[in-house]
């Protein structure tokens, strides 16, 4: 098996493998220094491919680039943001919301030994796991359970969300969709598991859309994955 | 202008880690259009293409501290970055079944009309025409045109593991006949 995972290096130099495939050579590429090599060398190969295609960029974007890099931080942590424009309002209703929530922690911490994980949510005993719409080559379940009252979401083939911008988990009942949280998905579609924020009660459905980094209070972007909870 | 040299280039980005802006706005001058080359190729919409290129730039702003000079050319990183942008951006298109299938109804165009200008035209030109005509078309599906293993194999007809060899063979023999480095 070694031996074949050996010769995707010039596939996965060339981005041409996703999926599974692509899970299994990346984890092989970890621990292969003739790969690694393999696959530096035929990165430069094709980058002499690449760079031979030149086309000069119309002369707007140069502003505009050096404009959007004024408004990056460098070596962003990729860990979660707090959305944007937040009322004013917004910081004795935290306050207020933290105390509530560090009172429910408090609680379920004593009646439960464990604090909830995505991966308590897999594995609990009741826990349904539900296939969800998504793009080719991605494969997203979710993992409700009804004792736990959560959702987790194991999403396997996704690949981090461009510069700027951030995937965004919602749980949709009958007043709309809320915000669940955001997920970043580790390079290179690697399998990861998220719990979302919010109860299953009351909730229907769930979805994934691409937004602005951080997320927002309401959805604009596309929806990239969705499905039925119940 | 100067045609500068590799080294600038680990030397720019290198500048660029630690929060230069002259070295950013440098970079982008010597690498813009490279990188705006190889995402039209890939992408083809001219409005995308540009957005592709403003992500890949704005990324090499952000994670230019992990670039590692003694894992390949400065080039190459952020080529290697524009190359992947431009595959997802394609691979996301809702249409890309429709893509894999109008690409069937279009010759492949030979090496001669795809690689145009710079210096290296003539030296990847007849790296090109030294392969195989499979291998030559697995790389160009695969680099130029964003498409995987599996659409590779189904647009030519040609068994995945075929696609997987003449692949890494065609990126072999183009490795030794263009040297290493960018």
């Amino acid at each position: 098996m070694t031996e074949d995972l050996h010769t995707y290096a010039g596939l996965y130099a060339l981005d041409a493998i996703d999926g599974e495939v692509l899970t299994e050579f990346e984890h092989h590429l970890s621990t292969c220094a003739s790969c690694q090599q393999e696959v530096r060398e035929f990165r430069s190969t094709a980058g002499r491919l690449g760079s031979s295609m030149t086309v000069a960029p119309p002369p707007a974007l140069r502003a505009s680039v050096l404009t959007a890099i004024g408004n990056v931080r460098q070596d962003a942590p990729p860990i979660v943001t707090p959305l944007r424009r937040r009322p004013a309002w917004f910081a004795p209703l935290a306050v207020a919301a933290a105390l509530v929530l560090a009172f429910g922690v408090l609680r379920t911490v004593n009646n439960r030994p464990d604090v909830i994980t995505a991966q308590t949510v897999i594995n609990s005993r009741d826990a349904r796991a539900i296939t969800l719409t998504a793009p080719e080559g991605v494969q997203t379940k979710a993992y409700v359970s009804a004792k736990l009252d959560r959702v987790a979401l194991t999403a396997d083939g996704m690949t981090p969300a461009p510069a700027g911008k951030s995937y965004q988990l919602w749980l949709i009942g009958p007043n709309g969709a809320e915000s669940a949280g955001i997920m970043d998905p580790p390079p290179g579609g690697v399998p990861a598991a998220v719990l979302l924020k919010g109860k299953l009660s009351g909730h229907q459905k769930m979805s994934i859309t691409l937004e602005p980094a951080g997320g927002l209070p309401k959805a604009s972007g596309p929806t990239l994955v969705e499905g039925s909870l119940v | 202008m100067v045609e500068s040299g590799p080294a600038d280039r680990d030397e720019l980005l290198r500048r660029v880690s630690l929060g230069d802006r002259d070295a950013f706005t440098a970079l982008y001058d010597e690498m813009s259009p490279q990188v705006y080359g190889l995402i039209r190729r890939v992408v083809c919409d001219p409005a995308q293409s540009e957005e592709v290129t403003q992500e890949v730039f704005v990324e090499v702003w952000r994670i230019a501290h992990r670039f590692d000079p003694d894992r390949g050319a400065a080039a190459t990183w952020v080529l290697t970055i524009a190359h992947r942008r431009a595959v997802d951006r394609v691979r996301s298109e809702q249409t890309q079944r429709d893509r894999v299938q109008a690409l069937a109804q279009v010759p492949l165009a030979g090496p001669a009309d795809d690689i145009a200008s710079s210096l290296d035209r003539q030296v990847v030109r007849d790296a090109m025409n030294g392969l195989t005509e499979l291998q030559r078309q697995s790389i160009e599906l695969a680099y130029f045109r964003g498409l995987t293993q599996g659409q590779i194999a189904e647009l030519l007809d040609v068994p995945l593991g075929t696609i997987k060899t003449r692949i890494r063979d065609g990126l072999i023999r183009l490795r030794d006949a263009l040297g290493e480095g960018s």
